[in-house]
Order: structure tokens, then C-alpha cells, then sequence
């Protein structure tokens, strides 16, 4: 690790005085031009968006940095801030690990990606920020892109969704989280919103990829994947090592016949304390597959009759076998688990 | 767009000083705490604050209190949503003879604290590290707290249903010689309110009685729903308890993924035909000691149901006299 910031900051450095060079002899000949873009680009929270955002000059904000930094560039963090809701066009890290990297984005949404088909994109230790008083649209919100990897990011207050992946018409885009917690978004009343949203255009496909993440006290959905209204749509999704608790639904999977198909691995994840279902899997075009995974105390005095594993209009939400689903109930407080659609064997 | 937003809402102050007295400082959505900050500042990220409490009063309801470089921040009563994120700098809670943390908020208040270093010295201990009395949710993240005489964590909403999360939580050195209702982390939520608990990657080791106490003695109407998993309760009395007297209410735990080693008294407890624990490849071993009964694993009494998956390392278990004493769970349950 070590190792290899040494060897990129070396290479930064002798950039940076190439280009200073370059820069100085193009002032004799012409007006000077604008800042040219640095690989890496540093942000402070006493920086300034009119500094060139080096290390001695950070910038103040990711939207005032991003602009000085080249396609396939990175901004880091030099100290805490709050460095305000960014619009990504181009490849791009921000990565800020090691300190507070925070976006408040009250009204609006945190950050949104709109790239090039070919562009990827990573965010690394953010903290995106909105009030259940003054909600966010989305916290992130993917519209276009090769794809998006989020890291070490804590996302709370988005109305819409904390997180929302949805790459257009006929694209491929995919999406890793990694220690990823989403919590207090989505809205009462408005049954699309909810903590995260992967809903692909048509002909789009989604691969997703969900690890050691927790998702909890959404309103509706912990994770939706949703193809209703496409066609030829698919999602290919596994998630690991993730909790998902304390919403109205911890996972909600559908595909609705002629939409399109979801390709899922469940393995090693809690689903419980949802309020009204634990895993609930809709439409013929869903594949999904359970191992080691607990659903359990889901339910409560609004849930249906079965609060644990639901597969309803044909859905398959199959078992490998040695998942504990136990004590979840129902409005009457009866045991409610459900039960898979089937059993799949192990290899 | 904040630069922007910024400078209208300074116009929108300058106009309105000219015209009436300026009111006192407005409360910022995101606040900022520094171990040489003062509480007469604003607490922004020029001029921060130096405590909790003094920053607290400065942040709007749902917001979130920062830290920018280490120190020790003291404790703070919190009444409003709110979240305290120092996960990049020590962030000290040092308290002696009082609580740390104290969660006394609206039923629909969520509080996220994540980074904190909770402490009460040994010689003069605090009383709970985190003291959970009213809210929704409450979610503890990359904490540790260590030396309190009551508990580390007592969970105990008193009027609507509340949950916790703990992830990444460390505790150690909690509870009180002599005084068995003291321990690590209680969860006892009061009559007819329903408790929430999740548990996940949390460390529990060295405290004086109970690890994980799920209790509802003398509490009726009242619900646990505890999740347990990937997380360790070692070298105390008891590594779980789940006590549910008969005519009390509901405990329903499931646990997976977890050890209870080292315990000088029991591994897992059930006590009651209120609780149900059920449990999955988790690892009970090495509990017991010269003072230990009969049974030191897993030991469900007065009706408790503690079921196996059939999935658990349940061995190595030693009692007063020094044999083998694992005990049994009450039975086997199938996975699914």
C-alpha cells in the first residue's frame, strides 16, 4: 500500500513539472490558458476552489476540484471538510480514507455519475449527508458509465434513495459496494423510494456486487432490484457479508413475466427486524439463490401472512439448504416464516 | 452551489441585522469539534467547537458533529436525531461517577455515533458508557467502551419500540463486582415496548458478569428480537444471557457466527419459556472454572428454548470439579 502511493506520488511529481514547464513556455508565446488539469487533485477544508488544487493549494469543494483534475485523475482529501455535492462527467476516484470527506446534500442529489460508456468511477470514504427534515434526492445516483465502485461511504437522509443505479437503455454498467452503510432514506408513502435501487433501462444489464454493507432503518426497501415496465432487462447481483434490517423490506426482487431476468446469489448476510417482509422475491424472470443467510424477526403488527421468504407470481427464491429462517411473524404474531421456492444442492 | 447558497443566506443575515437584532448563532447542519476548539465558537470549520456538549446546542436536529484533529470531547446528553462521526481522529469520552453517552430522544429520532473512545477510569468509574432511554434507532459504530460500573451499553427504551445496531463495537472492563445486574451490554426495554437489538462484529471480553444481557424479569408485554453475529463474549461470568420469566414476554435471538470462550460461569443462558435462542455455527467452549456449576456451555433452565442448528462447535466446556460440562441445547432445529 505504502509502496505503491510512493510510486504514484513520484510520477505525480514529475508530471506536475512537466506540465509547469510546458505552462511556462507557452506563456512566452501566447496568453497563458487556464490551470492545466493535475492527475491527483487535493481538497482541504480551508482550501480555496480558486487554488489550482495542488497539495500546497487545495481547493475547497469537489465540484471546484474536479474540473482541475484529468480524466481518470484523483482527488484526495488533505484534511476534514465538507466539500459539497459533486456532478462526475469523466473517470474519476475520490478518495478520501483518511479523513472526514463529507457532502451534505439537503435537496438535492450527492453525487451524480453521467460518464462516457467506458468511464469508471470510485468513491472512496465519503460521508453523504441529508436531514430526515430536509431529505437528499439520491445520495448517489448513477445514470451512465462503465461502472461505479463505493468504498468505506456512509449515506443517511436521502429521500428518494440512498443509493440509485440505473444505466440507460441498452448499456452494461456494473456496481461494488464494499463497506457501504445506507440508512434513514427512502420516504413513508412513496413505495419506490427506499436505502438502494438498481433498475436498469431497457435491454440495460446491471451486475452488481454487494459485500460487507449495512443497510438499516430505511423506509420501504433495503435493496430493490426491479426490472417493472422494461424489457430484456437483466441484473445479475451477489451479496455478501451484508446486513440488511429495520426497513419495511430487506431485499425486494422483481421481475415481473416479459421483463427480463435477475440472476442472484444471496450467501452470509442477515436480513431481519423488517417490518413487513424479510425477502420477497416477485415475477417469473427472478432467480435468486440463499446460503448460510438468517432472515428472521421480520414482521410486525402491519405484515402479511408470511414475513420471512416470499416468492410470489412464479418467482424462484431457492435455497441451497443451510440458511436459518426461523422466528419471523406475522399481524397476528404468529410464526410467519415462509419458505424458499425450492432447494438448489451445493457443489 | 454551497458557495452559492452560502453567500445568499450571509446577504439574507447582513439585511436582516439592519433590521432587527441579529438572532443568536443559527444551528448548522454539519458541525465541527477540535481537541483546541472552543465552546464560544460556532463550531464551523474555522472556529470549532471543544466539547460535545457544546457543540451539540450548535447542530440542527438530524445533522452530524465532526471531528477534525484527536481529543477528549466529554460526555453529552442527546435529545434530538443527531450523528457524532469521528472515525479518522481519537475521539475521547472520558466520564467518571456519571454516563457518557445519555440517548433520551423523540420515538422517531435516529442517533448514529461512530468513532468514540468511551471511558471511565478504573478508579473512579462512569456509570454507562451509552444509556439508551428513548428514540428510534440507535446505531453505534467503531466504538469502544471500557471501565463502567453499571453497563458499557444499557438499551433500555422506555416508552415506544426502539432498535440498536452495534457494529464494530469493542467493551471491556464493564460491570461490577458483587452487583449481578451490572455488565457489558443490557438490553431491557420496559412494559409493552418492543426492543430491536443487532450485534454485528462486536468484541466483548474482560467484564464482571454478563456479556450480552437480554432480560425482561419482571417486565411484561415487553419484546426482544436480537441478532447476534460474528462477534465474541469472552472472560466474563456469562457470555449470553436470555431471561424471560414465564408471564413476561417474547425474547427471540438468533446467533450465528459467534464464540463464547473463557466465561467462568456459563457460555450461553436461557431462563424461561419467554426466551428462544437459536443458534448456528457458533463456537461455545472453554467456559467454567473452580467456581462454575454443573453445566458451563450451554444451560437453558425454567423452560427457556435454546435450539441448535446442528451447526455449532459445543466442547471443551469444565466444571468445578474440573470435567466436562457442555451441557445441552434443549433441541435441534432444521435449516432451511
Amino acid at each position: 500500500m505504502l509502496f505503491r502511493k510512493g510510486i504514484s506520488m513520484i510520477s505525480f511529481d514529475k508530471r506536475a513539472l512537466m506540465i509547469g514547464a510546458a505552462v511556462l513556455g507557452m506563456g512566452v508565446l501566447d496568453a497563458a490558458p487556464a490551470y492545466a488539469q493535475a492527475t491527483r487533485t487535493w481538497v482541504s477544508g480551508v482550501g480555496d476552489d480558486a487554488n489550482p488544487c495542488s497539495r500546497t493549494a487545495p481547493c475547497k469543494t469537489f465540484a471546484g476540484a474536479i474540473s482541475k483534475t484529468a480524466a481518470g485523475g484523483e482527488i484526495n482529501c488533505l484534511d476534514p471538510g465538507g466539500f459539497g455535492a459533486v456532478t462526475i462527467t469523466k473517470s474519476m476516484s475520490i478518495i478520501c480514507d483518511y479523513t472526514e470527506g463529507g457532502v451534505l446534500n439537503t435537496g438535492f442529489n450527492g453525487v451524480i455519475i453521467n460518464a462516457a460508456d467506458t468511464d469508471v468511477v470510485t468513491l472512496s470514504g465519503l460521508d453523504i449527508l441529508a436531514l430526515q427534515s430536509n431529505p437528499g434526492t439520491n445520495g448517489i445516483t448513477f445514470l451512465n458509465g462503465a461502472g461505479l465502485h463505493v468504498r468505506n461511504t456512509t449515506i443517511k437522509g436521502q429521500g428518494t434513495q440512498g443509493i440509485s443505479f440505473t444505466p440507460g437503455v441498452g448499456k452494461t454498467s456494473f456496481l461494488n459496494l464494499d463497506n457501504v452503510v445506507v440508512q434513514d432514506s427512502g420516504t413513508s408513502g412513496n413505495a419506490t423510494t427506499g436505502a438502494i435501487k438498481i433498475a436498469p433501462g431497457n435491454s440495460g444489464t446491471a451486475t452488481v456486487t454487494i459485500t460487507n454493507s449495512r443497510v438499516t432503518a430505511n423506509a420501504n426497501a433495503g435493496l430493490r432490484l426491479d426490472l417493472t415496465g422494461t424489457t430484456g432487462t437483466k441484473i445479475n447481483a451477489q451479496v455478501s457479508n451484508s446486513t440488511f434490517s429495520n426497513s419495511a423490506v430487506g431485499m425486494l426482487i422483481k421481475a415481473p413475466a416479459g421483463t427480463g431476468t435477475i440472476n442472484m446469489s444471496v450467501t452470509n448476510t442477515i436480513v431481519a427486524n423488517n417490518g413487513n417482509n424479510g425477502v420477497f422475491g416477485n415475477g417469473s424472470g427472478v432467480s435468486a439463490r440463499f446460503a448460510t443467510t438468517t432472515i428472521t424477526n421480520n414482521g410486525s403488527s402491519a405484515a402479511g401472512v408470511s414475513a420471512g421468504v416470499t416468492a410470489a407470481n412464479s418467482a424462484a427464491v431457492q435455497s441451497y439448504g443451510n440458511n436459518f429462517l426461523n422466528g419471523n411473524f406475522n399481524n397476528a404474531a404468529a410464526a410467519a416464516d415462509g419458505a424458499f421456492s425450492g432447494p438448489v444442492a451445493q457443489q | 452551489m454551497t458557495k452559492i447558497k452560502l453567500m445568499t443566506t450571509a446577504a439574507a443575515m447582513l439585511a436582516g441585522g439592519l433590521l432587527a437584532a441579529s438572532p443568536a448563532c443559527a444551528q448548522a447542519t454539519r458541525t465541527w469539534m477540535s481537541g483546541v476548539g472552543d465552546d464560544a465558537n460556532p463550531c464551523s470549520r474555522t472556529a470549532p467547537c471543544k466539547t460535545l456538549q457544546g457543540t451539540i446546542s450548535k447542530t440542527a436536529a438530524g445533522g452530524e458533529i465532526n471531528c477534525i484533529d484527536p481529543g477528549g470531547f466529554g460526555g453529552v446528553t442527546i435529545t434530538k436525531a443527531i450523528s457524532i462521526i469521528c472515525d479518522d481522529v481519537e475521539a475521547g469520552v472520558l466520564v467518571a461517577s456519571t454516563s457518557g453517552i445519555v440517548v433520551n430522544a423523540a420515538s422517531t429520532d435516529v442517533v448514529t455515533i461512530s468513532g468514540l473512545d468511551i471511558f471511565g477510569p478504573s478508579t473512579v468509574p462512569g456509570t454507562h458508557g451509552i444509556n439508551f432511554l428513548n428514540g428510534g434507532v440507535l446505531n453505534v459504530r467503531n466504538t469502544t467502551i471500557k471501565g463502567f460500573a453499571t453497563n458499557g451499553i444499557t438499551f433500555q427504551p422506555q416508552t415506544t419500540a426502539a432498535t440498536m445496531n452495534l457494529d464494530d463495537v469493542i467493551l471491556i472492563g464493564n460491570g461490577t463486582v458483587g452487583d449481578a445486574t451490572t455488565g457489558t451490554i443490557r438490553v431491557t426495554p420496559a412494559a409493552n415496548v418492543t426492543a430491536n437489538v443487532m450485534l454485528n462484529n462486536v468484541r466483548a471480553s474482560g467484564n464482571v458478569n454478563v456479556g450480552l444481557r437480554l432480560d425482561i424479569t419482571g417486565i411484561t408485554g415487553a419484546r426482544i428480537n436480537a441478532q447476534v453475529t460474528n462477534s465474541q463474549f469472552t472472560n466474563s461470568g456469562v457470555g449470553i444471557i436470555l431471561k424471560a420469566p414465564a408471564g413476561t414476554g417474547i425474547i427471540d435471538a438468533s446467533v450465528t457466527g459467534s464464540v463464547f470462550s473463557g466465561n467462568a460461569n456459563s457460555g450461553v443462558v436461557g431462563n424461561g419459556t419467554g426466551a428462544t435462542g437459536r443458534f448456528g455455527t457458533s463456537t461455545i467452549t472453554g467456559n467454567g472454572s473452580g467456581s462454575a456449576a454443573a453445566v458451563t456451555g450451554v444451560n437453558a433452565v425454567g423452560g427457556a428454548t435454546l435450539s441448535s442448528y446442528g451447526t455449532n462447535v459445543l466442547d471443551g466446556n469444565f466444571n468445578n470439579t474440573n470435567t466436562l460440562s457442555n451441557g445441552a441445547f434443549s433441541g435441534t432445529i432444521i435449516l432451511h
